[in-house]
């Protein structure tokens, strides 16, 4: 039996007094786009940077594709491809170099291209001087190499074009038909966009019973 | 292609380089002092100024360990711990040897001949040698005893209660362990550095002498050795942890007040880049008083400023100016939200409040040296 992409159990997690998690649980299944909402501050981002290894949890367990993410750090992350709300690509590296990095590290040969016109087009020209929204595609691009089981993106269409996000989408799409689950944390208007690959929305409060 | 080399610019580069000139400057002032008492007097001050040396940028060559930023921003990405580490030993042995070669020319310069100076300048050697092995031990240690122990073991009790309540138990390691650290290299040191002494002051070395010295080699490789395997089992969740109380326990995110003569700057863009340094400058008052008193000081003195007093100020000029660079770094951004404004460009007028306390401290000393003993 294939292992679910992702498995969060009883995460617990307070910032001095504050329980901004309590005992939360979520599965993500194979193909399946789970879309994480809710108002700011409401913990979105600190399950994500649980689900992500970011933030260690109080208590509770989360499982990457089988693999736990504390017991297994390193067979965890070959599984997970996580995207920052801020995407910073590194001075000094092209498209393309970052490409063959992100191949290096997940194991995968390195893409000749990217399939999108826009981006091959700049690729061997420092990623620094991309706009935002070619940075943020360049960067879910470098995720899409290998076999990625679990994608975490928070906000991935912030500052992309119509064209860049449908180019997105449709490459989220296809790796979901492959098997891989996603968690995304997302704002209601990005909700529309979504709609395509067949989100269950979870409004991120409901997780943590009170 | 290696994913090493893109890793690289993530580490930072800018570890310090001005500080190793200031206490290259301090130490080879005091060796100086110590000289007139002694050459076995000087060793003994030379003993306790190189781990004093060390300590001054232990945290700037150690910070890639567990600190930077990009490691926190590349933890989801499976890049084995042991590439981690070897990236971090990069900075770490360029940081060391930084700083071990200008504090290699300060005890060279200040002995009272060339055998005292090359004794001192052995000594040193040991233990900058030691430092290399044992610093990147201790940052796996702290890596390793960063992460979440069960809170009635005696490691959470020992979490709990060496850190006072005031930083998350997890990071309380990082308080202690790149000092302990250096503790530690320096008296793996000591062996070497008697057995140096005692050879340069006519006396036999024993075997005994050379096992001590041989055991202290053999603890230290045994120690880095282990380390990138310690590191690797602590890693992914001490940096977590250390994160988490940067963030949450760093102070306040309001910042101090804007200084009260900041509106004396009229204009907004000028006043804007100096209240940016006052805030991205850690202790600017501190530093600028330094360098205008130590100016003042040798431009007021009978004895006309020596090599190392000059290396004092030259790395007094260099703190003042370096911390400037975080808004140059930024300069094209700033350029770019800036520039649809009515605003004068203002770099020039900022470079030059920058520059003008420069003028002021190292104007008088200049003349004082043209002026002769």
């Amino acid at each position: 039996m294939t292992a679910l992409p992702l498995q969060v159990r009883g995460v617990q997690k307070r910032y001095a007094a504050r329980v901004i998690l309590a005992g939360v649980d979520l599965e993500v299944g194979p193909g399946e786009l789970v879309v994480l909402r809710g108002p700011n501050g409401t913990g979105k981002s600190t399950l994500l940077g649980c689900v992500c290894g970011q933030i260690v949890p109080d208590e509770g367990t989360i499982a990457i594709a089988g693999s736990d993410l504390r017991a297994a750090p390193m067979e965890a992350r070959r599984a997970l491809r996580a995207l920052a709300q801020e995407v910073e690509v590194p001075p000094g590296i092209t498209g393309r170099e970052w490409l063959a990095f992100c191949a290096d590290v997940f194991g995968a040969p390195a893409p000749g291209g990217t399939g999108d016109p826009q981006l091959d087009e700049v690729l061997d020209q420092l990623a620094t001087t991309y706009s935002v929204g070619l940075r943020r595609r360049l960067a879910f691009l470098g995720l899409c190499v290998g076999t990625p089981r679990l994608f975490v993106l928070d906000e991935p269409f912030a500052g992309v074009d119509v064209d860049g996000r449908r180019a997105m989408l449709e490459r989220l799409g296809a790796d979901l038909r492959a098997g891989a689950g996603a968690l995304i944390a997302a704002h209601d208007h990005e909700l529309g966009e979504l709609a395509s690959l067949g989100p269950r929305v979870v409004d991120v409060r409901t997780l943590s019973p009170t | 292609m290696r994913a090493a080399s893109p890793l690289r610019p993530w580490e930072d580069a800018r570890a310090s380089w001005a500080l190793p000139v200031v206490a290259a400057g301090v130490a080879a002032s005091l060796l100086g002092a110590a000289a007139g008492l002694g050459e076995s007097a000087q060793r003994s001050a030379a003993f306790a100024l190189g781990p004093a040396v060390l300590l001054v940028t232990l945290h700037a060559r150690t910070a890639g360990y567990l600190h930077d930023d990009g490691l926190a921003a590349t933890l989801p990405l499976p890049i084995p711990p042991a590439r981690r580490f070897a990236a971090a030993g990069r900075r770490h042995a360029l940081g060391l040897a930084w700083q071990g070669a200008w504090a290699a020319l300060a005890f060279g310069l200040s002995g009272r001949s060339v055998a005292a100076s090359t004794i001192l300048v052995a000594d040193l050697a040991v233990l900058v040698a030691m430092a290399a092995l044992v610093e990147p031990l201790a940052a796996a240690a702290a890596a390793w005893l960063g992460r979440r122990v069960p809170a009635e073991s005696l490691a959470g009790q020992l979490q709990r209660s060496l850190g006072g309540g005031w930083t998350l138990p997890e990071a309380v390691v990082h308080l202690w362990a790149p000092a302990a650290g250096l503790a530690l290299a320096a008296a793996l040191a000591m062996p070497g550095q008697l057995a140096i002494d005692r050879w340069a002051e006519g006396g036999a070395l024993r075997a005994g002498h050379l096992e001590v010295c041989a055991a202290a080699v053999a603890l230290a490789l045994v120690g880095r050795v282990l380390a990138p395997r310690i590191y690797a089992g602590g890693l992914f969740d001490a940096v977590p942890w250390l994160r988490q109380a940067m963030r949450t326990l760093a102070g306040p995110p309001v910042p101090a007040a804007a200084p009260r003569w900041l509106p004396l700057f009229r204009d907004p863009a000028l006043r804007l880049l100096v209240l940016q340094h006052q805030r991205l400058t850690p202790v600017p008052v501190l530093r600028l008083l330094m360098l205008l008193g130590a100016a003042a000081f040798l431009a007021a003195r009978a004895q006309a400023p020596g090599l190392a007093e000059l290396g004092i100020l030259v790395g007094l000029v260099a703190l003042w100016l370096v911390p400037a660079s975080a808004l140059t770094r930024h300069a094209a951004d700033q350029r770019r939200l800036l520039g649809p404004l009515p605003l004068r460009d203002a770099r020039s007028r900022a470079w030059a409040c920058l520059l003008a306390p420069v003028a002021l401290a190292v104007a008088p000393v200049l003349a004082r040296i043209g002026g002769g003993p």
